[in-house]
Protein backbone atom coordinates (compact mmCIF):
# COMPACT_ATOMS: atom_id res chain seq x y z
CA UNK A 1 0.00 0.00 0.00
CA UNK A 2 1.92 2.98 1.30
CA UNK A 3 4.99 1.02 2.19
CA UNK A 4 7.44 2.46 -0.36
CA UNK A 5 10.42 3.62 1.66
CA UNK A 6 11.01 6.74 -0.41
CA UNK A 7 7.41 7.66 -0.90
CA UNK A 8 7.77 10.88 1.04
CA UNK A 9 10.41 12.30 -1.27
CA UNK A 10 8.50 12.44 -4.55
CA UNK A 11 5.17 13.07 -2.83
CA UNK A 12 6.37 16.13 -1.04
CA UNK A 13 8.89 17.65 -3.41
CA UNK A 14 7.07 17.30 -6.74
CA UNK A 15 3.38 17.58 -5.96
CA UNK A 16 1.80 20.86 -4.87
CA UNK A 17 1.62 20.75 -1.08
CA UNK A 18 -1.94 20.67 0.24
CA UNK A 19 -1.09 23.19 2.94
CA UNK A 20 1.68 25.73 3.07
CA UNK A 21 2.69 28.45 5.46
CA UNK A 22 4.87 30.77 3.41
CA UNK A 23 7.26 33.22 5.06
CA UNK A 24 4.92 33.91 7.95
CA UNK A 25 5.82 36.45 10.63
CA UNK A 26 3.67 37.51 13.54
CA UNK A 27 4.08 39.85 16.49
CA UNK A 28 1.71 40.62 19.33
CA UNK A 29 1.10 43.74 21.33
CA UNK A 30 1.64 47.45 20.90
CA UNK A 31 4.86 49.18 20.08
CA UNK A 32 7.13 49.33 23.08
CA UNK A 33 6.06 45.99 24.55
CA UNK A 34 5.95 44.10 21.31
CA UNK A 35 6.36 40.32 21.43
CA UNK A 36 7.70 38.77 18.25
CA UNK A 37 6.18 35.30 18.12
CA UNK A 38 7.07 34.00 14.65
CA UNK A 39 9.75 35.07 12.19
CA UNK A 40 9.68 34.06 8.54
CA UNK A 41 8.22 30.58 8.98
CA UNK A 42 7.78 28.36 5.95
CA UNK A 43 6.20 24.95 6.42
CA UNK A 44 4.72 22.67 3.76
CA UNK A 45 2.41 19.72 4.26
CA UNK A 46 1.85 17.23 1.44
CA UNK A 47 -1.48 15.56 0.83
CA UNK A 48 -2.02 12.61 3.14
CA UNK A 49 1.16 13.17 5.10
CA UNK A 50 1.80 13.82 8.75
CA UNK A 51 4.04 16.76 9.51
CA UNK A 52 5.15 17.72 13.00
CA UNK A 53 6.38 20.94 14.47
CA UNK A 54 8.55 20.65 17.55
CA UNK A 55 9.74 23.61 19.51
CA UNK A 56 10.14 24.85 23.04
CA UNK A 57 7.21 26.36 24.89
CA UNK A 58 6.57 29.90 23.68
CA UNK A 59 8.11 29.32 20.25
CA UNK A 60 4.84 30.25 18.56
CA UNK A 61 3.55 26.78 17.64
CA UNK A 62 -0.02 27.50 18.70
CA UNK A 63 0.18 30.90 17.04
CA UNK A 64 1.18 29.26 13.77
CA UNK A 65 -1.74 26.82 13.92
CA UNK A 66 -4.13 29.65 14.71
CA UNK A 67 -2.85 31.52 11.66
CA UNK A 68 -3.26 28.44 9.46
CA UNK A 69 -6.77 27.96 10.85
CA UNK A 70 -7.63 31.54 9.95
CA UNK A 71 -8.15 32.73 13.53
CA UNK A 72 -5.18 35.10 13.39
CA UNK A 73 -3.79 37.12 10.51
CA UNK A 74 -0.06 36.97 9.88
CA UNK A 75 1.80 40.29 9.75
CA UNK A 76 3.60 39.12 6.64
CA UNK A 77 3.50 35.97 4.57
CA UNK A 78 0.62 33.85 3.37
CA UNK A 79 -1.34 30.67 3.94
CA UNK A 80 -1.71 28.53 0.83
CA UNK A 81 -4.21 25.73 0.50
CA UNK A 82 -3.88 23.48 -2.54
CA UNK A 83 -1.29 25.93 -3.88
CA UNK A 84 -3.72 28.87 -3.83
CA UNK A 85 -3.28 31.76 -1.41
CA UNK A 86 -6.12 31.68 1.10
CA UNK A 87 -6.78 35.21 2.31
CA UNK A 88 -9.43 34.00 4.74
CA UNK A 89 -8.67 30.37 5.49
CA UNK A 90 -11.17 30.05 8.35
CA UNK A 91 -13.25 26.91 7.92
CA UNK A 92 -10.87 25.37 5.38
CA UNK A 93 -9.08 23.26 7.99
CA UNK A 94 -10.09 21.53 11.21
CA UNK A 95 -8.36 22.73 14.34
CA UNK A 96 -7.89 20.70 17.50
CA UNK A 97 -6.77 23.26 20.07
CA UNK A 98 -4.30 22.58 22.83
CA UNK A 99 -7.10 22.48 25.41
CA UNK A 100 -9.78 20.00 24.42
CA UNK A 101 -12.53 22.64 24.83
CA UNK A 102 -15.30 20.08 25.10
CA UNK A 103 -18.46 21.94 26.01
CA UNK A 104 -19.50 20.96 29.56
CA UNK A 105 -23.18 21.54 28.70
CA UNK A 106 -23.24 19.07 25.82
CA UNK A 107 -23.13 15.30 25.98
CA UNK A 108 -20.18 13.59 24.36
CA UNK A 109 -22.34 12.76 21.34
CA UNK A 110 -23.48 16.37 20.96
CA UNK A 111 -19.92 17.60 21.45
CA UNK A 112 -18.43 15.46 18.71
CA UNK A 113 -21.21 16.28 16.24
CA UNK A 114 -21.11 20.04 16.74
CA UNK A 115 -19.07 20.59 13.58
CA UNK A 116 -21.44 18.49 11.48
CA UNK A 117 -24.46 20.30 12.88
CA UNK A 118 -22.85 23.65 12.05
CA UNK A 119 -22.31 22.38 8.50
CA UNK A 120 -26.08 21.93 8.27
CA UNK A 121 -26.18 18.15 8.62
CA UNK A 122 -29.35 17.00 10.38
CA UNK A 123 -29.16 15.90 13.97
CA UNK A 124 -30.21 12.40 13.00
CA UNK A 125 -27.60 11.93 10.28
CA UNK A 126 -24.86 13.53 12.37
CA UNK A 127 -25.61 11.22 15.29
CA UNK A 128 -25.77 8.15 13.10
CA UNK A 129 -22.39 8.87 11.57
CA UNK A 130 -20.79 9.75 14.91
CA UNK A 131 -22.20 6.72 16.74
CA UNK A 132 -20.54 4.43 14.22
CA UNK A 133 -17.19 5.92 15.21
CA UNK A 134 -17.56 5.61 18.96
CA UNK A 135 -16.04 2.12 19.36
CA UNK A 136 -12.95 2.99 17.30
CA UNK A 137 -12.44 6.03 19.52
CA UNK A 138 -12.98 4.09 22.73
CA UNK A 139 -16.02 6.15 23.65
CA UNK A 140 -18.83 3.64 23.47
CA UNK A 141 -21.09 3.69 26.50
CA UNK A 142 -20.38 7.40 27.01
CA UNK A 143 -22.58 8.78 24.25
CA UNK A 144 -24.91 10.61 26.62
CA UNK A 145 -22.38 11.28 29.37
CA UNK A 146 -21.16 14.80 30.02
CA UNK A 147 -17.46 15.45 29.34
CA UNK A 148 -16.65 15.90 33.02
CA UNK A 149 -16.86 12.16 33.62
CA UNK A 150 -14.33 11.33 30.88
CA UNK A 151 -10.71 10.47 31.59
CA UNK A 152 -7.96 12.59 30.06
CA UNK A 153 -7.41 10.11 27.24
CA UNK A 154 -11.11 9.89 26.47
CA UNK A 155 -11.40 13.66 26.38
CA UNK A 156 -8.57 13.83 23.87
CA UNK A 157 -10.13 11.12 21.72
CA UNK A 158 -13.49 12.87 21.85
CA UNK A 159 -11.82 16.12 20.80
CA UNK A 160 -10.09 14.31 17.95
CA UNK A 161 -13.32 12.67 16.84
CA UNK A 162 -14.98 16.09 16.85
CA UNK A 163 -12.10 17.38 14.69
CA UNK A 164 -12.34 14.51 12.21
CA UNK A 165 -16.13 14.76 11.98
CA UNK A 166 -15.86 18.36 10.78
CA UNK A 167 -15.19 16.66 7.45
CA UNK A 168 -12.15 18.78 6.52
CA UNK A 169 -9.19 17.13 4.82
CA UNK A 170 -6.55 19.01 6.77
CA UNK A 171 -6.29 18.55 10.53
CA UNK A 172 -4.29 21.01 12.63
CA UNK A 173 -3.58 19.28 15.93
CA UNK A 174 -2.11 21.34 18.76
CA UNK A 175 -0.37 18.95 21.17
CA UNK A 176 -3.14 16.39 20.70
CA UNK A 177 -1.61 13.98 23.21
CA UNK A 178 -0.11 16.63 25.45
CA UNK A 179 -2.24 16.01 28.51
CA UNK A 180 -1.57 12.28 28.72
CA UNK A 181 0.77 10.20 30.83
CA UNK A 182 3.62 8.37 29.10
CA UNK A 183 1.99 4.93 28.76
CA UNK A 184 -1.36 6.21 27.50
CA UNK A 185 0.58 8.48 25.23
CA UNK A 186 2.50 5.68 23.52
CA UNK A 187 -0.70 3.72 22.93
CA UNK A 188 -2.41 6.81 21.62
CA UNK A 189 0.43 7.56 19.20
CA UNK A 190 0.02 4.21 17.49
CA UNK A 191 -3.73 4.63 17.61
CA UNK A 192 -3.42 8.07 16.03
CA UNK A 193 -1.37 6.62 13.17
CA UNK A 194 -4.11 4.07 12.59
CA UNK A 195 -6.75 6.79 12.57
CA UNK A 196 -4.76 8.83 10.08
CA UNK A 197 -4.41 5.84 7.76
CA UNK A 198 -8.10 4.95 8.10
CA UNK A 199 -9.43 8.43 7.40
CA UNK A 200 -6.72 9.48 4.94
CA UNK A 201 -6.38 12.89 6.54
CA UNK A 202 -3.52 15.30 6.15
CA UNK A 203 -2.16 16.24 9.54
CA UNK A 204 -0.03 19.05 10.81
CA UNK A 205 0.64 18.43 14.45
CA UNK A 206 2.42 20.34 17.14
CA UNK A 207 4.29 18.65 19.94
CA UNK A 208 7.20 19.27 22.25
CA UNK A 209 8.00 15.56 22.39
CA UNK A 210 10.78 14.67 19.93
CA UNK A 211 10.04 10.89 20.03
CA UNK A 212 6.44 11.57 19.23
CA UNK A 213 7.28 13.87 16.34
CA UNK A 214 9.72 11.44 14.76
CA UNK A 215 7.54 8.40 15.33
CA UNK A 216 4.38 9.91 13.89
CA UNK A 217 5.63 12.06 11.06
CA UNK A 218 6.85 12.03 7.52
CA UNK A 219 8.44 15.37 8.10
CA UNK A 220 9.53 17.27 11.22
CA UNK A 221 10.18 20.98 11.53
CA UNK A 222 12.18 22.25 14.49
CA UNK A 223 11.41 25.73 15.79
CA UNK A 224 13.74 27.92 17.82
CA UNK A 225 12.77 29.68 21.02
CA UNK A 226 11.01 33.04 20.69
CA UNK A 227 10.76 34.36 18.09
CA UNK A 228 10.05 31.02 16.45
CA UNK A 229 12.16 30.35 13.36
CA UNK A 230 12.63 27.08 11.49
CA UNK A 231 16.06 25.84 12.56
CA UNK A 232 15.79 22.26 11.41
CA UNK A 233 13.89 20.16 8.90
CA UNK A 234 13.89 16.38 8.86
CA UNK A 235 12.41 13.81 6.57
CA UNK A 236 11.62 10.57 8.37
CA UNK A 237 11.94 7.83 5.76
CA UNK A 238 10.38 5.01 7.75
CA UNK A 239 7.80 2.93 5.97
CA UNK A 240 4.30 2.49 7.29
CA UNK A 241 2.78 0.87 9.16
CA UNK A 242 5.34 1.66 11.80
CA UNK A 243 5.81 -0.43 14.91
CA UNK A 244 6.59 1.75 17.87
CA UNK A 245 9.33 -0.36 19.43
CA UNK A 246 11.10 -1.08 16.12
CA UNK A 247 10.94 2.52 15.04
CA UNK A 248 12.18 4.24 18.16
CA UNK A 249 15.07 1.82 18.64
CA UNK A 250 16.34 1.89 15.06
CA UNK A 251 19.79 3.49 14.67
CA UNK A 252 18.44 5.93 12.11
CA UNK A 253 15.74 7.11 14.53
CA UNK A 254 18.20 7.50 17.37
CA UNK A 255 20.61 9.49 15.22
CA UNK A 256 17.81 11.76 14.04
CA UNK A 257 16.58 12.24 17.57
CA UNK A 258 20.04 13.25 18.72
CA UNK A 259 20.21 15.81 15.93
CA UNK A 260 16.79 17.29 16.72
CA UNK A 261 17.59 17.51 20.41
CA UNK A 262 20.82 19.30 19.62
CA UNK A 263 19.00 21.77 17.39
CA UNK A 264 16.44 22.40 20.10
CA UNK A 265 19.17 23.01 22.66
CA UNK A 266 21.06 25.40 20.41
CA UNK A 267 17.87 27.10 19.24
CA UNK A 268 16.71 27.90 22.73
CA UNK A 269 19.94 29.66 23.76
CA UNK A 270 20.21 32.04 20.81
CA UNK B 1 -26.02 10.20 52.66
CA UNK B 2 -24.63 11.55 55.91
CA UNK B 3 -23.92 14.91 54.31
CA UNK B 4 -27.38 15.05 52.85
CA UNK B 5 -29.08 14.47 56.19
CA UNK B 6 -26.90 16.89 58.10
CA UNK B 7 -27.59 19.56 55.52
CA UNK B 8 -31.17 19.72 56.67
CA UNK B 9 -30.78 18.40 60.20
CA UNK B 10 -28.41 21.09 61.46
CA UNK B 11 -30.46 24.14 60.50
CA UNK B 12 -33.60 22.36 61.72
CA UNK B 13 -31.98 21.66 65.06
CA UNK B 14 -30.92 25.30 65.35
CA UNK B 15 -34.48 26.41 64.57
CA UNK B 16 -35.95 24.09 67.19
CA UNK B 17 -33.49 25.33 69.80
CA UNK B 18 -34.28 28.97 69.01
CA UNK B 19 -38.01 28.17 69.18
CA UNK B 20 -37.63 26.52 72.58
CA UNK B 21 -35.67 29.47 73.91
CA UNK B 22 -38.29 31.84 72.54
CA UNK B 23 -41.11 29.82 74.13
CA UNK B 24 -39.26 29.84 77.43
CA UNK B 25 -38.66 33.59 77.40
CA UNK B 26 -42.36 34.28 76.81
CA UNK B 27 -43.62 31.58 79.25
CA UNK B 28 -41.53 32.97 82.10
CA UNK B 29 -42.92 36.46 81.41
CA UNK B 30 -39.55 38.01 80.59
CA UNK B 31 -41.29 39.53 77.56
CA UNK B 32 -45.09 40.02 77.77
CA UNK B 33 -46.97 37.94 75.19
CA UNK B 34 -48.88 40.90 73.69
CA UNK B 35 -45.49 42.24 72.62
CA UNK B 36 -43.95 38.96 71.56
CA UNK B 37 -46.31 36.03 71.16
CA UNK B 38 -44.86 32.61 71.85
CA UNK B 39 -44.33 30.04 69.06
CA UNK B 40 -47.25 28.05 70.44
CA UNK B 41 -49.56 31.07 70.21
CA UNK B 42 -48.39 31.79 66.66
CA UNK B 43 -49.04 28.18 65.66
CA UNK B 44 -52.49 28.43 67.22
CA UNK B 45 -53.21 31.65 65.30
CA UNK B 46 -52.03 30.06 62.08
CA UNK B 47 -54.35 27.10 62.56
CA UNK B 48 -57.34 29.28 63.44
CA UNK B 49 -56.71 31.73 60.57
CA UNK B 50 -55.62 29.13 58.04
CA UNK B 51 -58.37 29.93 55.50
CA UNK B 52 -57.63 33.63 55.78
CA UNK B 53 -53.90 33.01 55.38
CA UNK B 54 -54.41 30.72 52.41
CA UNK B 55 -56.83 32.97 50.56
CA UNK B 56 -54.50 35.94 51.03
CA UNK B 57 -51.35 33.98 50.17
CA UNK B 58 -52.73 33.28 46.68
CA UNK B 59 -52.72 36.91 45.40
CA UNK B 60 -49.31 37.51 47.01
CA UNK B 61 -47.91 34.44 45.31
CA UNK B 62 -49.37 35.50 41.96
CA UNK B 63 -47.78 38.92 42.27
CA UNK B 64 -44.43 37.44 43.27
CA UNK B 65 -44.42 34.90 40.43
CA UNK B 66 -45.73 37.37 37.85
CA UNK B 67 -43.20 39.99 38.87
CA UNK B 68 -40.43 37.41 38.86
CA UNK B 69 -41.36 36.29 35.34
CA UNK B 70 -41.37 39.91 34.17
CA UNK B 71 -38.03 40.48 35.86
CA UNK B 72 -36.59 37.41 34.11
CA UNK B 73 -37.69 38.68 30.70
CA UNK B 74 -36.52 42.24 31.27
CA UNK B 75 -33.42 41.27 33.25
CA UNK B 76 -32.11 38.81 30.66
CA UNK B 77 -32.85 41.17 27.76
CA UNK B 78 -30.98 43.95 29.52
CA UNK B 79 -28.10 41.60 30.23
CA UNK B 80 -27.81 40.61 26.57
CA UNK B 81 -27.90 44.28 25.54
CA UNK B 82 -25.28 45.21 28.13
CA UNK B 83 -23.00 42.29 27.30
CA UNK B 84 -23.09 42.72 23.53
CA UNK B 85 -23.37 46.45 22.90
CA UNK B 86 -20.67 48.73 24.32
CA UNK B 87 -22.78 51.88 23.77
CA UNK B 88 -25.75 50.29 25.51
CA UNK B 89 -23.48 49.08 28.28
CA UNK B 90 -22.23 52.62 28.81
CA UNK B 91 -25.75 54.04 28.71
CA UNK B 92 -27.72 51.37 30.58
CA UNK B 93 -25.44 49.83 33.18
CA UNK B 94 -25.21 52.93 35.41
CA UNK B 95 -29.00 53.26 35.27
CA UNK B 96 -29.44 49.62 36.20
CA UNK B 97 -27.23 50.11 39.24
CA UNK B 98 -28.89 53.45 40.00
CA UNK B 99 -32.33 51.83 39.93
CA UNK B 100 -31.35 49.86 43.01
CA UNK B 101 -30.86 52.99 45.06
CA UNK B 102 -34.50 53.98 44.53
CA UNK B 103 -36.18 53.50 47.92
CA UNK B 104 -38.78 50.88 47.05
CA UNK B 105 -40.64 51.42 50.31
CA UNK B 106 -41.22 55.05 49.33
CA UNK B 107 -41.90 54.26 45.71
CA UNK B 108 -44.69 51.78 46.45
CA UNK B 109 -47.30 54.31 47.65
CA UNK B 110 -46.46 56.65 44.76
CA UNK B 111 -47.03 53.85 42.27
CA UNK B 112 -50.25 52.88 44.01
CA UNK B 113 -51.37 56.49 43.67
CA UNK B 114 -50.57 56.60 39.96
CA UNK B 115 -51.59 53.08 38.94
CA UNK B 116 -54.37 52.47 41.45
CA UNK B 117 -55.03 49.45 43.66
CA UNK B 118 -54.61 47.05 40.74
CA UNK B 119 -51.98 44.32 40.38
CA UNK B 120 -49.91 46.60 38.13
CA UNK B 121 -48.02 48.72 40.71
CA UNK B 122 -47.18 45.57 42.66
CA UNK B 123 -45.75 43.87 39.59
CA UNK B 124 -43.62 46.95 38.95
CA UNK B 125 -42.25 46.85 42.49
CA UNK B 126 -41.45 43.14 42.35
CA UNK B 127 -39.84 43.56 38.97
CA UNK B 128 -37.75 46.46 40.23
CA UNK B 129 -36.30 44.49 43.14
CA UNK B 130 -35.91 41.25 41.13
CA UNK B 131 -34.38 42.18 37.80
CA UNK B 132 -31.13 43.45 39.28
CA UNK B 133 -29.58 40.18 40.54
CA UNK B 134 -30.72 38.50 37.32
CA UNK B 135 -29.17 41.14 35.07
CA UNK B 136 -25.91 41.46 36.94
CA UNK B 137 -25.36 37.70 37.13
CA UNK B 138 -26.34 37.08 33.52
CA UNK B 139 -23.97 39.82 32.33
CA UNK B 140 -21.17 38.13 34.29
CA UNK B 141 -22.14 34.81 32.73
CA UNK B 142 -22.16 36.15 29.19
CA UNK B 143 -18.78 37.73 29.78
CA UNK B 144 -17.32 34.55 31.26
CA UNK B 145 -17.49 32.86 27.88
CA UNK B 146 -14.32 31.01 26.90
CA UNK B 147 -12.94 32.94 23.93
CA UNK B 148 -11.01 29.93 22.70
CA UNK B 149 -14.21 27.93 22.56
CA UNK B 150 -15.74 30.70 20.49
CA UNK B 151 -12.71 30.63 18.17
CA UNK B 152 -12.95 26.89 17.77
CA UNK B 153 -16.60 27.05 16.79
CA UNK B 154 -15.81 29.84 14.35
CA UNK B 155 -13.40 27.49 12.56
CA UNK B 156 -16.37 25.12 12.25
CA UNK B 157 -18.42 27.81 10.56
CA UNK B 158 -20.45 29.19 13.48
CA UNK B 159 -21.85 32.70 13.02
CA UNK B 160 -22.91 35.10 15.79
CA UNK B 161 -26.31 33.50 16.33
CA UNK B 162 -24.95 29.96 16.45
CA UNK B 163 -22.22 31.13 18.84
CA UNK B 164 -24.81 32.64 21.16
CA UNK B 165 -26.95 29.52 21.06
CA UNK B 166 -24.13 27.00 21.39
CA UNK B 167 -21.74 28.77 23.75
CA UNK B 168 -22.77 32.07 25.32
CA UNK B 169 -26.25 31.11 26.41
CA UNK B 170 -25.39 27.74 27.97
CA UNK B 171 -22.33 29.25 29.63
CA UNK B 172 -24.48 32.02 31.13
CA UNK B 173 -27.34 29.81 32.33
CA UNK B 174 -25.80 28.78 35.68
CA UNK B 175 -25.14 32.46 36.40
CA UNK B 176 -28.66 33.38 35.34
CA UNK B 177 -30.07 30.81 37.71
CA UNK B 178 -28.08 31.97 40.71
CA UNK B 179 -29.43 35.45 40.01
CA UNK B 180 -32.93 34.04 39.71
CA UNK B 181 -32.64 32.22 43.05
CA UNK B 182 -31.79 35.46 44.81
CA UNK B 183 -34.57 37.21 42.90
CA UNK B 184 -37.06 34.53 43.98
CA UNK B 185 -36.55 35.40 47.63
CA UNK B 186 -36.71 39.13 46.89
CA UNK B 187 -39.95 38.70 44.96
CA UNK B 188 -42.03 37.90 48.04
CA UNK B 189 -40.70 40.93 49.88
CA UNK B 190 -41.43 43.07 46.83
CA UNK B 191 -44.99 41.75 46.70
CA UNK B 192 -45.43 42.57 50.38
CA UNK B 193 -44.24 46.16 49.87
CA UNK B 194 -46.62 46.53 46.94
CA UNK B 195 -49.59 45.25 48.89
CA UNK B 196 -48.74 47.28 51.93
CA UNK B 197 -48.92 50.46 49.86
CA UNK B 198 -52.47 49.80 48.77
CA UNK B 199 -54.54 46.71 48.14
CA UNK B 200 -57.71 44.88 49.11
CA UNK B 201 -56.14 41.44 49.34
CA UNK B 202 -52.89 39.60 49.90
CA UNK B 203 -50.75 38.90 52.93
CA UNK B 204 -49.63 42.54 53.00
CA UNK B 205 -53.24 43.65 53.23
CA UNK B 206 -53.98 41.03 55.89
CA UNK B 207 -51.04 42.18 57.97
CA UNK B 208 -52.30 45.75 57.90
CA UNK B 209 -55.64 44.53 59.27
CA UNK B 210 -53.92 42.48 61.94
CA UNK B 211 -51.73 45.40 62.90
CA UNK B 212 -54.77 47.61 63.35
CA UNK B 213 -56.23 44.96 65.66
CA UNK B 214 -52.99 44.47 67.64
CA UNK B 215 -53.10 40.83 66.58
CA UNK B 216 -49.41 40.08 67.19
CA UNK B 217 -49.77 36.30 66.88
CA UNK B 218 -51.66 36.71 63.59
CA UNK B 219 -48.93 39.01 62.27
CA UNK B 220 -46.29 36.44 63.07
CA UNK B 221 -48.35 33.74 61.38
CA UNK B 222 -48.52 35.90 58.25
CA UNK B 223 -44.76 36.45 58.39
CA UNK B 224 -44.29 32.70 58.61
CA UNK B 225 -46.53 32.27 55.58
CA UNK B 226 -44.45 34.83 53.65
CA UNK B 227 -41.28 33.00 54.61
CA UNK B 228 -42.71 29.73 53.38
CA UNK B 229 -43.66 31.37 50.09
CA UNK B 230 -40.10 32.64 49.66
CA UNK B 231 -38.63 29.23 50.41
CA UNK B 232 -41.06 27.56 48.03
CA UNK B 233 -40.18 29.93 45.18
CA UNK B 234 -36.49 29.42 45.86
CA UNK B 235 -37.10 25.68 45.70
CA UNK B 236 -38.99 25.91 42.42
CA UNK B 237 -36.18 27.90 40.80
CA UNK B 238 -33.62 25.40 42.07
CA UNK B 239 -35.70 22.55 40.70
CA UNK B 240 -36.01 24.27 37.32
CA UNK B 241 -32.25 24.71 37.33
CA UNK B 242 -31.73 21.00 37.91
CA UNK B 243 -34.06 20.15 35.06
CA UNK B 244 -32.90 22.76 32.56
CA UNK B 245 -29.16 22.55 33.10
CA UNK B 246 -28.49 18.96 34.12
CA UNK B 247 -24.79 19.26 33.31
CA UNK B 248 -24.44 21.74 36.14
CA UNK B 249 -24.79 19.10 38.81
CA UNK B 250 -22.62 17.05 41.09
CA UNK B 251 -20.24 14.66 39.39
CA UNK B 252 -22.06 11.72 40.99
CA UNK B 253 -25.28 12.51 39.15
CA UNK B 254 -23.43 12.80 35.88
CA UNK B 255 -21.78 9.41 36.30
CA UNK B 256 -25.15 7.78 36.86
CA UNK B 257 -26.63 9.46 33.81
CA UNK B 258 -23.67 8.49 31.65
CA UNK B 259 -23.79 4.86 32.73
CA UNK B 260 -27.52 4.35 32.38
CA UNK B 261 -28.44 5.85 29.06
N1 LIG C 1 -3.03 36.72 21.75
C1 LIG C 1 -1.76 36.97 22.15
N2 LIG C 1 -1.44 38.19 22.61
C2 LIG C 1 -0.17 38.46 23.02
N3 LIG C 1 0.83 37.57 23.01
C3 LIG C 1 0.56 36.34 22.58
C4 LIG C 1 -0.75 35.97 22.13
N4 LIG C 1 -0.71 34.66 21.76
C5 LIG C 1 0.55 34.25 21.96
N5 LIG C 1 1.31 35.24 22.45
C6 LIG C 1 2.75 35.15 22.75
O1 LIG C 1 3.41 34.61 21.63
C7 LIG C 1 4.39 33.68 22.03
C8 LIG C 1 4.12 32.33 21.40
O2 LIG C 1 2.97 31.73 22.00
P1 LIG C 1 2.38 30.34 21.55
O3 LIG C 1 2.06 30.38 20.11
O4 LIG C 1 1.27 30.00 22.46
O5 LIG C 1 3.61 29.37 21.80
P2 LIG C 1 3.65 27.78 21.95
O6 LIG C 1 2.34 27.23 21.50
O7 LIG C 1 4.79 27.36 21.09
O8 LIG C 1 3.95 27.49 23.38
C9 LIG C 1 4.36 33.64 23.55
O9 LIG C 1 5.38 34.46 24.03
C10 LIG C 1 3.02 34.21 23.89
O10 LIG C 1 3.07 34.89 25.13
MG1 LIG D 1 0.96 26.07 22.47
Amino acid sequence: MRAMPDRAVPAISHAVPLLEARSISKSFGERGQRVEALRDITVTVGTGSIVSIVGPSGSGKSTLLNILAGLLRPDTGAVLIGGEPATNPIGRTALMPQRDLLMPWKTVLDNVTVGMRLRGISRKDARAEALGRFPRFGLQGFESAYPRVLSGGMRQRAALLRTILTGRDILLLDEPLGALDAITRMDMQSWLLGIQAQFGKTMLLVTHDVDEALYLSDHVYVLSGRPGRVIGEHRVPVERPRSYDDTVTSPRFVAQKRQVLQELREGSTT
Amino acid sequence: MIRRTSRYALPALLLVLAGLLWQHVVDTGTIPDFVLPSPAEIWHAAVVDRDLLLSNAVPTLLIAVGGLALALGIGVSLAVAIAYSPPLRAAVYPLVVGSQTVPVLALAPVLALILGYSILPKLVIVCLVCFFPITVNTVDGLRSVDEEMVSLLRTMGAGPIALFREVSLPAALPYLFSGARVAATFSVIGALFGEWAGSYSGLGYLMQQQQAQFDAAGLFAAIAALTLLGIALFGVVTLLERILIPWHRSAGDAVLRGGNE
